[in-house]
Order: structure tokens, then C-alpha cells, then sequence
């Protein structure tokens, strides 16, 4: 493992608030997405693998190297652990030019002008070298701060929220990036982001974080279609979630009593009788067309409701409907233009059965 | 006319104000960065000088410093001599009442410099000292700078604890604003108005060079 961090830390805020963190998670060379809503401590993690915070107690080992061992007492300085910090505003220091940034953190002054030559390559920054980061494009600014973290080839890179500030195109621009560093330095890279989509597109493994607590470590596939929790299933965006009971078990397939009926794919260990939280994608609900025959996919868990708002997201448009369930549907713009749909109308739509997901209590 | 006063002031001023460059800015880098137990206690014992009437600030500096002082007393048994009535007294008022101002300018500059730049600068392998000198001190430079500019003008003007412990020997610790007293009192009225042209004059150039730096970017 080239990352492990298994530590806890207490703060307490002025009016006597208290915030515990404890996170426990390993991984090897690969893309880490820390991912949950603000406040749940991500921020802080990253600044204790970096030494910038000390924890109240655990470890802390990056390539093998014991960055923090509260037992063995071990807490090397920030100094010392060549971490790779991108900061949330990238901390550029104003003051300085672009290759003076750059060259910030280099100890030897041996081939310099190579090794900002280097860097200004992979990150196609040419002809700002000597511009000021108040003379930069946003990002610009980042390029250079990951040039400048990137110079003293850090043992990890951490990077806090690096989307946030960006548009579209420049996020874009950034995961390019991003893969092109791992092809060049094998190294794990911890990222943060409260994007839910960041973090499917990036992570290799996702952490998820809740009020100081990791809910779930997994791939981003299994994250999204199997979170661990209700929390979890709401921070990725699964937002049907409903109480239900198990009133029958078959070999593929469970029935859940609800306020309805309701048909869902077996898991292992379930019991008849056992009190359970399903749920589904918005994006799995189907609305059914009356003058349609179904398909087999989409002719069980049917029901029907009333529509009581409608979002249009620009490529996709959110339905809330009351009925059976009270649901929220996504669903692409040309099939909601084509079906005509209005608001006070009823529809008829479908739970597909496979992408039904059961939370154990 | 007797330069010596404008002469003493000037050697006085710029030497307080070399001591409150180096120490002001020290104590106010620790109030405004580390947390520690008595802190509240430093930032109010070193803002007293401003508040306290100069002359009871001269009084205090007699009882740590005069021939039977706390500090004077160990001075005198060391070396037969004592600071009072020197211009080294006279250097060490104007110290004392002058740094207040360079700590309040210098702690709120140090205090306005986004702590991630010395974090970045941590990360980058850099120690507390040379982050110091390499990133705090050059973005805090604009607060500093109107710090020493008005610790400098106070010094220059710097009259009741100076009497107190420097006294007013004429051509030895008579600074300006004692010597501009002293023309007044005994009726050379030419030469106390020059002073006082003088004095006005080097206050309104430090006002426009302090307003002038906080003005650039």
C-alpha cells in the first residue's frame, strides 16, 4: 500500500462546538476522490497526510515512509514529507513571477532552467514565466501551482477541490491533466471534490465522507449504484429512497411491502419479515407511454401519480410526482418533449426491477 | 543656529526606529501567528506605551532603569555607569513609546497575509524562518512600512518620557521637541518657531509617504 492513514482528531470551535474526524482508509498508486459535503473533514485529512495538522492520534504512512505514528511518536514536519499540496486557491504567492513560483520548492539549483523547462512542457504554460499570478487566467493559476507542486517530485500529490473555481472547459483541461501526471510520476493522488460527478469521472477508488466519518470506500460503479446507506445514496443523488418490509423471497428476485408492492433483485442475507430501505436512481425511473405496448424490462413495478413540478436541467428535465411513491424522475429533454408531459398530469411509470437497490437496516 | 538638536533627534529617531524594525516586527509576528498561553497579556502589555501618559512611561522606565533601578541597579554594579540622562535614554524612550504603533501596524499586516501562502510554502519545503523572510515579510512589506514610517515620527516627537529619563542637557540629550520647550521658556522665539517648522514639516511628508504606500498596490 502506498497511502495509508488510519488517524482521528478532535477540534473544538469557539462557541465550544465539538468536530471529530476519524478516517481510516489505505490505497496504492491511484486516483483517491475524498468526496462528501462540506464540513465532513476532508479538507483536514488532506492537511494531516501533508503535516500541516497534527492528529490527536493514529498513523500516517505514505511509500512506506511513517509521516505520523502517535504511538511511536513519530510526526515529521511538513518540511520534510515532499508532499504535493494544490490549495484550494492555489496559494500562488503574489509577489513572485511564474518560474520564480515554479522553482519555489526546488532545494538544488542544478539545472533549474531544465526541470522549469519540464514543466512548462506538461502543462503547455509557455510565455507566462514571467507574468504575475494576478496576471493569469484561473486556469492558468492552477497549472502553475501543480507545476510548482509537481517540481520537487513529491512522494503524493493532494489536491483540494481543483474543480471548484473552473468552468467547463477548464475542468476539462484539468482532467486531461491530471492523466497525463499519473502516466509521468506513479504516486498516489488524493482529490477533493463535492461533486458528485467529479468524482465518478476521476476517482479509481471514491471515500465517502459524512460529519467527520467515512460511510463508504469503494469504485465510483459501485458507489453510485450500491451506496452503503441512505446517506451515502443521497449524497451520489439516488434521491427515491423508501422504507419497506420483506414479505417474500425468491431465488432472483425479493418483494418488498411498501405502501405498494414492490419487486427488486435478491441480495444475500435478507430475511422475511426484515424491515429494509430501498431505493432508485431518478434516472431509472421510467415514465411509461399508455399507447405503447410494455416491454419486459419496464411491466413490473408499475404505478401512477400526479406531477407537481417540473425542472427543466437544460439536457434533462426533473419530474417530482405524488401517487403510489412520491418520485423523482429525470429524464432526457427529447423524450419529455415528445410525451407532452404537463404539470397536473398523471403518469403512469416504471421502478426497473434491476435497478432497484436494498439497504440492510 | 545650533544644529545639535535636529542633529540628536535624527541619530535618536533612527536608531529607535532600527530597534523597532527588529523587535516590533518580531513580537508582532508572534501575536498575530502563535497561540499561547499569555498571549493576550503580551498584545496589552506592548499596546500600554500608547495609552499610559509618556511621562508615567518615563517614570516606570526610571524605576527599571535609574541608578537604584531593577535593571539600572545590576548596569551600575557592573560597569559604573548608568544610561539616565545619556542619549542612549533618550533612544531607549523613544523605543519604548514608539513600538506600540510598528506592533498594532505590523501584527494586523502579518495577521491580513492569507495563511495558506505559508502553508504552500511549508509544503514546499521551506522552514517557519525562511517562509518568514521569503513570503510573510514580502506581503506584509506595505503595513510595515507605514508601521516604521509612524513609529519613526513618534520617536522624533517623543518629549515626556524623554525629560524623565533622558532629561534636557543641552547639545547632549536635548532632542527637538525639548529644545523647542526650552527656546520657548527662555524666550528665543525664532529658534523654537524654526524647530517647530522643522518638526511640522517632517510630519506632513510622513503622513503623505504613509498614505501614498497604502494607497499603491
Amino acid at each position: 500500500m502506498e497511502l495509508l492513514v488510519n488517524i482521528s482528531k478532535k477540534l473544538t470551535n469557539k462557541n465550544s462546538n465539538e468536530f471529530v474526524l476519524n478516517a481510516e482508509f489505505k490505497c496504492g498508486n491511484e486516483m483517491i476522490v475524498l468526496f462528501g459535503p462540506s464540513g465532513a473533514g476532508k479538507t483536514l485529512t488532506l492537511e494531516c497526510i501533508a503535516g500541516l495538522e497534527v492528529p490527536d492520534k493514529g498513523c500516517i504512512i505514505v511509500n512506506g515512509t511513517t509521516y505520523f505514528d502517535s504511538e511511536k511518536r513519530i510526526n515529521i514536519s511538513p518540511q520534510k514529507r515532499n508532499v504535493g499540496y494544490l490549495f484550494q486557491n492555489y496559494a500562488l504567492f503574489p509577489h513572485l513571477t511564474v518560474s520564480e513560483n515554479i522553482i519555489f520548492g526546488l532545494r538544488s539549483r542544478n539545472n533549474v532552467k531544465d526541470q522549469i523547462q519540464e514543466m512548462l512542457d506538461v502543462f503547455e504554460i509557455h510565455g507566462l514565466e514571467k507574468r504575475y499570478p494576478s496576471q493569469l487566467s484561473g486556469g492558468q493559476r492552477q497549472r502553475v501551482a501543480l507545476a510548482r507542486a509537481l517540481i520537487t517530485r513529491p512522494k503524493i500529490l493532494l489536491l483540494d477541490e481543483p474543480f471548484s473555481s473552473l468552468d467547463y472547459i477548464v475542468r476539462m483541461r484539468l482532467r486531461r491533466d491530471l492523466r497525463k501526471i499519473r502516466e509521468i510520476i506513479k504516486i498516489p493522488i488524493v482529490l477533493i471534490t463535492h461533486n458528485p460527478v467529479e468524482a465518478y469521472t476521476m476517482a479509481d477508488t471514491i471515500i465517502v465522507y459524512k460529519h467527520g466519518g467515512i460511510e463508504q470506500i469503494a469504485s465510483p460503479k459501485e458507489i453510485f449504484s450500491k451506496p452503503i446507506n441512505e446517506n451515502v445514496a443521497r449524497l451520489v443523488g439516488m434521491n427515491n429512497i423508501f422504507k419497506g418490509k420483506i414479505l417474500d423471497i425468491r431465488i432472483d428476485e425479493v418483494t418488498i411491502q411498501s405502501h405498494k408492492k414492490i419487486i427488486a433483485p435478491g441480495i444475500e442475507g435478507l430475511r422475511i419479515g426484515e424491515e429494509v430501505t430501498w431505493c432508485i436512481r431518478p434516472d431509472q425511473v421510467m415514465v411509461v407511454r399508455e399507447d405503447r405496448p410494455l416491454g419486459k424490462a419496464v411491466s413490473s413495478n408499475l404505478f401512477s401519480g400526479k406531477i407537481t413540478e417540473i425542472i427543466s436541467k437544460g439536457a434533462t428535465y426533473l419530474l417530482f410526482i405524488d401517487g403510489d411513491f412520491d418520485l423523482e424522475i429525470e429524464m432526457p429533454s427529447h423524450a419529455f418533449e415528445r410525451l407532452d408531459i404537463k404539470l397536473g398530469q398523471i403518469i403512469r411509470v416504471s421502478l426497473k426491477k434491476s435497478a432497484i437497490h436494498i439497504i440492510k437496516e | 543656529m545650533d544644529y545639535s538638536p535636529l542633529v540628536l533627534s535624527l541619530w535618536v529617531s533612527v536608531l529607535a526606529t532600527t530597534i523597532i524594525a527588529i523587535f516590533g516586527t518580531l513580537i508582532a509576528y508572534v501575536l498575530a501567528r502563535k497561540r499561547f498561553l499569555g498571549r493576550t497579556m503580551l498584545d496589552a502589555f506592548t499596546t500600554l506605551p500608547m495609552i499610559l501618559p509618556p511621562t508615567v512611561t518615563g517614570y516606570y522606565l526610571i524605576i527599571l532603569l535609574g541608578r537604584n533601578g531593577i535593571i539600572g541597579n545590576y548596569i551600575y554594579k557592573l560597569t559604573g555607569l548608568s544610561v539616565m540622562f545619556t542619549w542612549q535614554a533618550a533612544v531607549i524612550a523613544a523605543t519604548v513609546v514608539a513600538i506600540p504603533i510598528m506592533i498594532k501596524s505590523a501584527k494586523a499586516a502579518i495577521e491580513s497575509v492569507d495563511l495558506e501562502y505559508e502553508k504552500a510554502a511549508f509544503t514546499l519545503g521551506k522552514t517557519e524562518i525562511e517562509t518568514f523572510f521569503l513570503v510573510t515579510l514580502p506581503l506584509a512589506k506595505k503595513g510595515l512600512i507605514a508601521g516604521l514610517v509612524l513609529s519613526f515620527a513618534r520617536a522624533l516627537g517623543e518629549f515626556g518620557a524623554t525629560i524623565m529619563i533622558a532629561g534636557n542637557i543641552p547639545g547632549k540629550t536635548s532632542t527637538m521637541p525639548l529644545a523647542i520647550y526650552s527656546a520657548f521658556q527662555s524666550g528665543e522665539d525664532q529658534l523654537a518657531a524654526t524647530l517647530v517648522i522643522v518638526l511640522t514639516v517632517v510630519s506632513i511628508a510622513v503622513i503623505y509617504i504613509t498614505t501614498r504606500i497604502s494607497r499603491t498596490d
